[in-house]
């Protein structure tokens, strides 16, 4: 006999579980200490588990269930269970990889090559190459826009925004913007594609339908990572030389404030509209941000040499 | 490399450098590579002086050159992107560009960044860096830090391109500089 009470204090567990499962989670790469540290958004509670050498940038599938990392000196992907910490496989790479995004729709990996200039399309299963075609120089992060086939990448050293067709990889654009762009994202929301450009400082802003530079907005000296807040509404940018986050109106693209956080910050993520997750690649930290307050919340120390993030919603 | 108060930290990397190889061993691709991590520099330096007069040698971005004997000269110059730059002429040869990033006399520290990329004159790619002076109980204390890549910053650097010579660039300019800083600013 199940009494009343024990029901009730079942119920309540399992709405506990179900909202601690529901919380978002954020990964962060530390390419020196070798390991992949996991933070739940809310608690901030900290699991790191370690990974295969030099992990950088990283890609969750939706679920949240894979997460797949370059590992550019190793010229290795690997594939990582982050419920149980294990890299479950690794595809070998011949040359760089950096960039790489995973597409749910057909089961597929993108990945740049830093030193080849290639453009990858790999079977997320296997590692099998499927396609690649050259592109600009040195490429780095890249983005898929999924509903519109629309694969967007940074050529740094090309100052261009390469646009692709993700099914064959052809290009259908390049686009000319600031001095060495590192990061992008994509926004559904808006409908723009937007680019920090480190060596100009500023951030090229993209309409994704017709491909064409709508704004460039200076934004500070070396502007590293880029994100944008799940209701599409502000535009989060790192500073690396000012050891600062800006926040900017995405549409509007006016300044709305600039929080301190650790030194030379890189990638940034928001978990929700009100707060955002920052590496901070000398401190070997990751910062919470309370973007509603314009404040550094606290400040979660993990393995050397923090790069890159990536939040599971 | 016995320098009193400045860090050893750069040469920790050295060190570290080597066992990572090591370690990397797993990989079936080789230990060779190195891959293009940035690097970590961090040099301090206790000086018995007050940050005013420290600040007062090091706090005019352009004249590098009258503290830090690795520069020869050093001539102002400005870009309509960049702002403030400095063009160097090293000690060892050649001329390097720097930006200057930020500047807060105030708080006494500068940032500011390479823009050029000759890499034959200093096998060093993208850096930046900050100095600060804060106050200690017995003066002052000089904070340098950076951040940086190996000249070649592919998985197969040439001789002369890798991270050791990349780290040592950078930390013989720093030592030398906070070296003859500390030096010119107790004789004050």
């Amino acid at each position: 006999m199940i009494s009343a009470r024990s029901l009730t204090l079942a119920i309540a567990l399992a709405t506990a579980v179900q909202a601690a499962a529901a919380a978002p989670r954020i990964y962060a790469t530390s390419q020196d200490g070798n390991q992949i540290a996991k933070i739940t958004a809310g608690t901030n509670n900290l699991t790191a588990f370690s990974s295969l050498p030099g992990p950088v940038v990283i890609s969750p599938t939706p679920d949240g269930r894979r997460l797949f990392v370059t590992h550019p000196e190793h010229h290795t992907i690997s594939v990582v269970d982050p419920q149980s910490g294990k890299a479950i496989a690794h595809f070998p790479y011949p040359g760089m990889p950096f960039g790489i995004v995973f597409d749910g729709g057909t089961n597929r990996l993108f990945v740049t090559d830093w030193t080849r200039n290639l453009l990858s399309a790999l079977d997320a299963n296997t590692g099998r190459p499927l396609r690649e075609v050259k592109i600009g120089r040195s490429p780095a992060h890249l983005v898929l826009d999924a509903g519109d086939h629309l694969l967007f990448v940074c050529e740094r050293e090309s100052n261009t925004v390469g646009v692709y067709d993700s099914r064959t990889l052809t290009m259908l654009k390049s686009v000319p913007v600031g001095a060495a762009p590192f990061a992008l994202v994509y926004s559904a929301k808006t409908g723009r594609v937007y680019a920090a450009n480190v060596r100009s400082n500023d951030v090229s802003v993209i309409d994704a339908q017709n491909l064409k530079v709508l704004a460039t907005v200076h934004v500070g000296p070396m502007p590293y990572g880029v994100a944008i807040t799940p209701d599409g509404r502000q535009l989060l940018v790192t500073i690396q030389a000012k050891n600062a986050l800006a926040v900017l109106d995405a549409e509007s693209l006016k300044t709305l404030g600039e929080i301190r956080v650790g030194r030379y910050p890189e990638d940034v993520v928001a978990a929700d509209n009100a707060t955002a997750y920052v590496t901070d690649w000398f401190s070997d930290a990751v910062s919470v941000v309370d973007l509603a307050h314009d404040k550094e919340l606290r400040r979660i120390d993990v393995a050397a040499g923090p790069r890159d993030l990536a939040v599971v919603p | 490399m016995n320098i009193p108060g400045v860090g050893a930290r750069a040469l920790d990397w050295l060190a570290r450098g080597a066992g990572v190889c090591a370690v990397v061993g797993m990989s079936a691709t080789g230990a060779l590579a190195h891959g293009a991590a940035p690097k970590k520099i961090e040099e301090k330096i206790d000086i018995a002086a007050k940050p005013d007069v420290v600040w007062g040698i090091i706090g005019n971005f352009a004249k590098i050159n009258t503290w830090n004997p690795a520069v020869v000269s050093s001539v102002a110059a400005s870009d309509p992107d960049q702002g403030q730059e400095r063009i160097l002429t090293l000690k060892r040869g050649g001329k390097i560009t720097d930006a200057q990033t930020d500047y807060d006399a105030k708080a006494m520290t500068y940032s500011y960044r390479r823009v050029d990329d000759d890499v034959k004159v200093f096998p060093v790619s993208f850096y930046s860096a900050t100095i600060t002076v804060t106050p200690t109980a017995a003066g002052s204390q000089v904070d340098w830090i950076g951040r940086f890549y190996r000249g070649d910053t592919s998985n197969e650097p040439p001789p002369g391109l890798d991270d050791p010579d990349a780290i040592k660039a950078m930390t013989d300019f720093f030592e030398t500089g906070l070296k003859n800083l500390k030096t010119l600013a107790e004789k004050k």
